[in-house]
């Protein structure tokens, strides 16, 4: 009886151990910034890298107000249709990034830094842990205000 | 007869050993699939690495006191992207900000203290009109009332980002729940977000005892 109860204890050591290692090659999840907005609207659709927007960077230097009554940004992620064309026309992220008051859009791989593929999310939304896993990504046609 | 039922559940069910086994494959089963759904979620185009796009809508990183995470491994930034270098990375900047009972940034306290001076226009020459103004939310079931306060608010924004659109301006207008601010609408278009959200510190609104509890 003892030698069984050993037998056993010994396969559930063993079958934890396999259990623990299995658990070490799950992939963590993502630890960017609470708030952190990737964009991929057109991005991967064009080859470049989706945007990323880092909320804690900006609300540090701006109140609230200034981009989403101002500026007129939505209060949603990819929300906008923002495009290239009018960030250099000075709407959207080109009222700032226009080289006066923040650095000019030459600088592609600074906002295009995200991993390829990445979906337009908001890291870290409540509403995106508990109901909506995801948001569709528009489609490419779809850039009219 | 005891020791016939004993012998008889012996043989319909395996040795107990082998429930182990079990487990550890329905731990596998149901873990897997939550993976290959994410993964269908995003979008034809792949990354190279397909466990981080795996993993993206789960992630959590209130810039928790003592946590570390370099821009690059943050898991949304691509590492092979040699711009994400010249990014401040968060914690450099965000080390000494005070922090509420759960470890989140408090944001009415860092601008209160002086830490930050955000701009109020573009240029920094136009001001905001802050409000003393609370609302109490008494409909609350047996939780503490609500506290609204304007003018943590009216620091950050402006009337018209709220009203009418997502507030009617009317005294009992509004059909907040929980419910509704977790599915993003009323308070849940920023809390939950961008501001502290509404599935930790419940206190932080809920702050007004409750007279129904303090009689029992």
């Amino acid at each position: 009886m003892s030698s069984k109860i050993k037998r056993n204890v010994l396969k559930s050591m063993i079958i934890g151990v396999l259990a623990y290692m299995g658990a070490l090659g799950v992939p963590q999840p993502a630890q960017a910034e609470y708030a952190d907005v990737v964009i991929n609207n057109y991005a991967d659709a064009a080859g470049m890298r989706p945007a990323v927007f880092p909320h804690w960077f900006h609300r540090i230097r701006f109140r609230c107000k200034v981009c989403h009554a101002d500026l007129g940004f939505a209060f949603k992620a990819g929300g906008n249709k923002i495009t290239m064309a009018k960030i250099i026309d000075g709407k959207f992220c080109g009222a700032c990034h226009n080289g006066e008051i923040s650095w000019s859009v030459e600088n592609c791989a600074m906002c295009h830094s995200g991993n390829p593929g990445t979906p337009t999310h908001f890291h870290g939304s409540t509403v995106q842990r508990l109901i909506a896993p995801a948001y569709k990504p528009l489609k490419a046609t779809d850039t009219k205000k | 007869m005891t020791q016939a039922m004993n012998q008889r559940s012996q043989k319909i069910l395996p040795a107990w050993g082998w429930w182990h086994v079990v487990a550890f494959v329905a731990c596998f089963t149901f873990a897997l699939p939550g993976n290959a759904a994410d993964i269908d979620a995003a979008p034809a185009a792949q990354s190279s690495e397909p466990g981080i796009t795996a993993v993206w809508s789960r992630g959590l990183h209130f810039q928790t006191e003592g946590e570390v995470v370099p821009l690059a491994e943050d898991g949304i930034h691509d590492p092979d992207n040699d711009a994400v270098h010249l990014l401040q990375e968060p914690y450099e900047s965000m080390a000494d900000f005070p922090r509420d009972s759960q470890g989140i940034i408090d944001w009415v306290q860092t601008l209160r203290q002086g830490l930050i001076d955000p701009r109020m226009s573009l240029n920094g020459d136009d001001i905001m009109y802050p409000v003393d103004f609370d609302i109490i939310f008494k409909n609350t079931g047996s939780m503490p009332h609500v506290r609204f306060p304007h003018q943590q608010h009216t620091e950050w924004l402006t009337c018209a980002n709220c009203h009418p659109l997502i507030f009617i301006p009317q005294k009992g207008g509004n059909p907040i729940s929980m419910s509704a601010i977790i599915q993003g609408e009323y308070c849940g278009v920023c809390h939950g977000k961008v501001a502290f959200p509404p599935t930790m510190n419940c206190g932080r609104c809920h702050s007004v005892p409750n007279q129904a509890n303090l009689r029992r």
